[in-house]
């Protein structure tokens, strides 16, 4: 039986009232969380890692901070690892691109990373610098992209990076069909026996809308809306191929309770199937 | 330019996401070719983001500023989003940004009357004594203005919720009798 952790992303406080009211219903089968937190958050980070341990669930963080493809701010680093060590988390998982300029925090304005030579040698640069000063793994996540920015592929951009720095993945799956959408291509995925898939850690699924715009498919990432089945084929193929994954994580941030039990019953029925003895 | 801590392939990246032209790039957008379309949607989306931040956080002041100078003056704020890298969020950039680009029109009422929605927003109370300073040119600004700015702004408000056309909004009186206050910086 496969050991792969069935998660949810959650803020700080979300989370301690999580632990407070207990997991019950939908949520009892979550065993891993994704902290979502910005590097001037305080807040009881200690409380609440010791809450996970003590439920026997994982954390892992993501700061949405950090810009991994340009120049690092080495005082969010700082602090992102500061917070990592004290919630004891199990890695650290960032999308590429710009998070930040200066304080100001991007959010859904995300800017996607550049796909060149260059970006692939300062992405690199910066994960070796991050790995030098912290034992915790950190996984690279693909962001959502609305435009081609540069001449490297996907999947050579993605691999390149990791191989050269030894970081890993998460692979957002809704972000790389919107990804596929903005190149006017098919959803491609590596072969069973591609070394990309030793490489994913974690694989992340929400909701997304897919329409036509002036005549281009284009999309938005909707971690309100249901997951699509469409979205839970892909998962499953995922699944099959990255042995070494982690967790599977559902972003449903504002997402109603409806909505919210069927993800998870959806996925735990992925889960069931792909592992079954 | 407060974008200098990025490279300069990113500078060019985000001067590239946050055009001061968007509504003619929206306009072309049917006859760009296809990569070009893919980019002007991504520019289109944070457009729209900026302007559903605006008109939910003044839904009245919003309303009349684009019904008296048109939507053009929402590019403006639009381009001056990134250069707001003092503030935390987007929504307080975006926040800054509107307010600078009005508070540069010296002649304009625009200024006052976003302040005014922010403090009845934040009070809860439509009538109230209305006090607020502004630095221009080296002076410091002290506004203090009470019925004029009620009696425009109750105005303003019933025009919004009865979706009146844009032409009403310009008839509209300006207040004559707003008090301003310099002192010397």
């Amino acid at each position: 039986m496969n050991q792969v952790r069935l998660g949810i992303s959650v803020s700080l406080l979300e989370l301690e009232k999580l632990f407070e009211s207990g997991l019950t219903g939908a949520l009892g089968r979550i065993n891993h969380f994704s902290l979502e937190f910005k590097v001037e958050e305080r807040g009881p980070f200690e409380k609440v890692g010791k809450m996970a341990r003590n439920a026997q669930c994982t954390i892992s963080l993501h700061p949405v901070d950090l810009n991994l493809s340009d120049k690092l701010n080495l005082d969010h680093l700082e602090r992102v690892v500061e917070i990592a060590n004290t919630m004891d988390a199990k890695y650290i998982e960032e999308d590429l691109g710009i998070w930040r300029i200066s304080n100001l925090f991007m959010g859904s304005h995300l800017v996607n990373p550049m796909m060149t030579n260059d970006s692939i040698q300062q992405t690199m640069e910066n994960l070796l610098y991050i790995q030098a000063i912290t034992p915790i793994s950190i996984l690279i996540e693909n962001p959502p992209v609305y435009w081609n920015s540069g001449p490297v592929e996907f999947w050579d951009y993605f691999t390149e990076i990791m191989l050269k720095s030894k970081a890993n993945m998460a692979f957002d799956i809704g972000h790389y069909v919107g990804y596929c959408r903005s190149m006017e291509r098919d959803v491609y995925l590596p072969k069973a026996n591609a070394k990309v898939w030793d490489l994913i850690r974690t694989i992340h699924l929400s909701g997304a809308q897919l329409w036509e715009w002036h005549g281009v498919p284009v999309w938005l990432d909707r971690h309100t809306e249901p997951i699509s089945q469409y979205l839970l084929k892909i998962a499953t193929y995922c699944l099959r191929n990255a042995s070494k994954a982690y967790s599977v994580l559902l972003e449903m941030e504002g997402a109603n309770q409806a909505t919210r039990a069927q993800n998870i019953e959806n996925v735990i029925a992925v889960l069931d199937r792909n592992y079954a003895a | 330019m407060n974008t200098d801590e990025l490279g300069s392939a990113y500078q060019e990246h985000l001067a590239g996401l946050y055009p001061e032209r968007v509504l003619a790039l929206h306009q072309m957008a049917g006859a760009a070719e296809v990569d070009e379309r893919h980019r002007i949607f991504d520019v289109i989306r944070r457009f729209l983001d900026m302007c559903r931040i605006m008109n939910k956080t003044w839904p009245t002041s919003t309303r009349f500023l684009t019904s008296c100078l048109g939507d053009e003056i929402l590019e403006c704020v639009f381009a001056g989003i990134i250069h707001q890298s003092a503030s935390h969020e987007l929504k307080s950039a975006i926040r800054q940004a509107s307010i600078e680009l009005l508070a540069a029109q010296t002649e304009s009422v625009f200024f006052e009357v976003f302040k005014y929605e922010e403090l009845i927003t934040k009070s809860g109370k439509m009538m109230c004594l209305y006090e607020a300073t502004r630095q221009v040119d080296g002076y410091e600004i002290v506004l203090i203005c009470n019925s004029d700015m009620h009696n425009l702004f109750s105005s303003l408000d019933f025009y919004r919720k009865t979706h009146a056309p844009t032409s009403f909004f310009r008839t509209l009186q300006i207040p004559k009798r707003l008090t301003y206050v310099l002192k010397e910086i």
